[in-house]
């Protein structure tokens, strides 16, 4: 279990406190006090990337420029963090800032506004090699071109995409962990520039033990933003730690720009077809709530999604009577859990024969990329390019409007 | 060693006649039925329940795929379910002469654990699920399928050391030491399982009764009857058992089978619920308390059926609450079964201290 990982060692840094006071008056968009800062002499500092990366749609992180160095912070890495994480890049042979090095050096705890804490980590960019805790690092990392970084991941079974499997078969990238533990030793003798994780709560520090081996661990908030084009940007931080902010804003300009036009495209539509999702469980039905990413999804894509009216931006956990309520008449039910054929669905459950997406044979789930491992590119590669899961779901829902669309993850169930 | 079986007439004092009380347990049974069907996550209107029964019309277009779909089967499956783990709970008291042992003291439910967790746990999935919150959902039948596997393995090896073993102090620990190892196998799995997989399974140990369709009900039912036919064959053995396995046997009871039967019978039904919903805790462990103590007896022609009554009655109820009513969420109902249930029999069980008596101890 995750419990079962180190507890975070508080690190008092009352000695600190003097630079501290220069962080205290900051806000989100000031700069960290150490911009202030001038180089220490000597050193020749290389040409800083000449691309620079503006975020636009994603909500968790910030970016500012100085000379010879980048400031990142991801300022929601979890739902209602009380914790920032910021990332001093800067580049290799180039001065480092001071307060920056001091800061970093401890890992302090900064004491920033309305309590929230910040957690600096200096590191040299580009990195040259890293270990990932979540599939959805690996699509960004292959698109910039920097799969021959990648040193670890956690999981490797489930991984989907064959560049990266091949990469493990060959024993280039080793395997970190089983989901609930981490192989530590190995990561410390890997000793990546980085680590690519995410944190689910601020509950415990789980990667206090390899903080502590001083091995940058880089919290990313990608999976909490609210928008799939928010979410698809975070491709722009990891660029800045490869110096690829160039292709990242190519890719993901391709991407908006496509997702933009599908959208617009759906939005003129006269029908709006009703849509439900997910399976029950031992009665007990989650579906996301009426301001999630997959809601969003949905009614950019031309639907009504029977709980758009909800204001969770997360899952609600709902009784199977009450959703086969509200959805037995719905028009389109989509990713009903593992199943791969209707008859494999009654089989869970007869009670499905009653709905009427059911009935019609409307029943549409995200694994038709699955590898015989178990891996399924949808959640590997679905958060990276939503523009190819609204074209889908533009597909299903309004099928006259992509005639010659293909289906990428989604498969209707027979 | 020397307490006779106080049998229901002549400890009952001017306390509600015997007779009285199993009508007014019946009431209440029937009251809380009628209750889970009335009430749930949906408002339907009391006209359409009524004409669920009566044959009348029903004013809401959904009313009666709602109640016969959901509330019916589950209202049904809750009933079936507390009865079993009443009686299964009865019978491990009585067999280990312990007033701690439950249905589950023989490692069936480790057993149940550890096949699901197979099952949910080891198969096919995703990581990393960022997109839509598709939980990666394993089918219900599936899973009764392995929990039955899972008990009905741990019960095989429990029976056959049973055979070899004289004492059933020894089996008890026996029984114990295989929890203990099935569980570490389960914790092992859940270890190397993905996080999306691990919530399936948790989820699964919360306990349900709303996960129960029809044709899976008819399964449930009919091992449940079979189990019940076992415990009430033995209520003979099981009143003997009581005042020590010598003098059983001086009564003419032979030891051997009469233990291969109720384990049999304890292990079909706690089994066969754990496999269908879940592990259910505390009412198999007080119901018989209940039971001896609201009937103040221990003589097992009356603890049986109203070990089932209350059975019926609180596992309902716990439910009723799981729902939280009007609105649309549920809880564990593992969590309700306790926190409700633990007050209510500890405070009747405080009440009636005479119960000591019927352990023989």
């Amino acid at each position: 279990m995750v419990g079962a990982r180190a507890k975070p060692a508080l690190l008092p840094a009352l000695f600190l406190l003097a630079q501290l006071q220069l962080f205290a008056s900051g806000n989100a968009e000031q700069a960290p006090a150490f911009a202030q800062d001038r180089a220490p002499v000597g050193g020749g500092a290389p040409s800083a990337p000449t691309a620079r990366v503006s975020v636009q749609y994603a909500k968790g992180f910030t970016v500012r420029y100085f000379p010879n160095y980048t400031v990142v912070t991801v300022t929601r890495p979890w739902p209602g963090a009380r914790t920032w994480y910021r990332y001093v890049l800067v580049e290799r042979g180039a001065p480092v800032p001071v307060a920056a090095a001091a800061a970093a050096d401890t890992g302090t705890n900064e004491p920033a506004h309305k309590g929230v804490s910040i957690r600096t980590e200096l590191i040299r960019v580009p990195i040259r090699s890293v270990v990932t805790m979540s599939t959805t690092f690996l699509t960004p990392i292959q698109e910039l071109g920097e799969l021959a970084t990648l040193r670890g991941h956690d999981q490797t079974r489930w991984i989907y995409s064959p560049q990266v499997r091949k990469l493990v078969s060959e024993g280039k990238v080793r395997n970190v962990g089983n989901g609930s533990t981490l192989n530590t030793e190995l990561i410390l003798a890997l000793k990546p520039d980085a680590m690519f994780v995410n944190e689910y709560s601020g509950e415990g520090d789980n990667y206090a033990t390899v903080r502590r081996a001083k091995v940058p661990v880089v919290v990313l908030g990608d999976w909490d933003e609210e928008t799939p084009l928010g979410t698809a940007e975070w491709i722009k931080f990891i660029s800045l730690f490869y110096n690829r902010e160039r292709e990242a804003n190519s890719i993901f300009n391709r991407i908006a720009t496509e997702y933009q036009d599908l959208k617009a495209r759906a939005a003129e539509t006269q029908s709006r077809p009703t849509v439900f999702s997910n399976a029950p469980y031992q009665g007990q039905w989650t579906v996301p709530g009426g301001r999630s990413y997959a809601a969003q999804l949905f009614s950019d894509a031309g639907a009504r999604y029977i709980w758009a009216n909800n204001d969770s931006t997360g899952n609600l956990f709902l009784d199977f009577e009450s959703v086969f309520n509200r959805a037995r008449s719905a028009d389109i039910w989509l990713n009903p859990g593992t199943w791969s054929s209707l008859e494999e669905g009654l089989r869970f459950d007869p009670r499905f024969a009653d709905f009427k997406a059911f009935r019609d044979d409307e029943v549409f789930n995200d694994n038709a990329r699955e590898n015989q491992f178990g891996g399924i590119d949808y959640y590997e590669s679905g958060p990276s390019h939503p523009e190819r899961v609204l074209a889908d779901l533009i597909k299903i829902f309004h099928p006259e409007i992509l005639k010659n669309h293909e289906f990428y993850y989604y498969q209707r169930l027979k | 060693m020397s307490s006779t079986i106080t049998s229901g007439s002549s400890d009952s004092g001017p306390g509600v006649r015997p007779a009285l009380r199993y009508l007014l347990l019946c009431l209440f049974v029937l009251a809380a039925f009628a209750a889970s069907l009335a009430l749930g996550s949906v408002r339907l209107p009391l006209h359409d329940v009524a004409a669920l029964f009566t044959g009348g019309r029903m004013q809401h277009g959904s009313s009666r795929a709602i109640l016969l779909l959901f509330r019916l089967p589950k209202a049904l499956t809750a009933m079936t379910a507390g009865a079993a783990l009443g009686l299964a709970g009865l019978v491990m008291q009585t067999l280990f002469r312990n007033p701690l042992a439950g249905p589950f003291i023989l490692g069936i439910n480790s057993g149940a654990s550890l096949g699901v967790a197979l099952v949910v746990l080891a198969s096919g999935g995703s990581a990393g699920g960022v997109l839509v919150a598709g939980l990666a959902l394993s089918g219900n039948l599936g899973v009764a399928a392995a929990a039955s596997a899972g008990s009905a393995a741990v019960l095989l090896l429990v029976l056959a050391v049973s055979r070899r073993v004289q004492s059933v102090m020894t089996l008890l620990i026996l029984g114990l030491l295989f929890s203990y190892g099935v569980d570490a196998l389960t914790t092992i799995l859940i270890n190397f399982s993905a996080a999306e997989r691990i919530q399936t399974y948790i989820s699964w140990t919360f306990g349900s009764f709303g996960g129960v369709s029809w044709p899976q009900y008819w399964v449930l039912l009919a091992a449940i009857l079979a189990g019940t036919a076992l415990t009430v064959i033995s209520i003979k053995p099981l009143n003997a058992l009581l005042l020590g396995e010598h003098y059983a046997v001086s009564m003419g009871v032979s030891l051997r089978p009469a233990r291969l039967i109720l384990i049999l019978a304890s292990a079909l039904l706690a089994g066969t619920v754990t496999a269908f919903c879940g592990p259910i805790g505390f009412l198999g462990i007080a119901m018989p308390h209940l039971a001896r103590a609201l009937f103040r007896t221990s003589d097992h022609r009356t603890l049986v059926p109203s070990t089932a009554l209350l059975g019926m009655l609180v596992a309902l109820v716990a439910d009723l609450i799981a729902q939280v009513p009007g609105s649309d969420t549920i809880l564990p109902l593992n969590a309700v079964t306790s926190l409700i249930g633990a007050p209510v029999v500890g405070w009747v069980i405080l009440r009636r201290r005479e119960f000591r008596g019927a352990f023989g101890s």
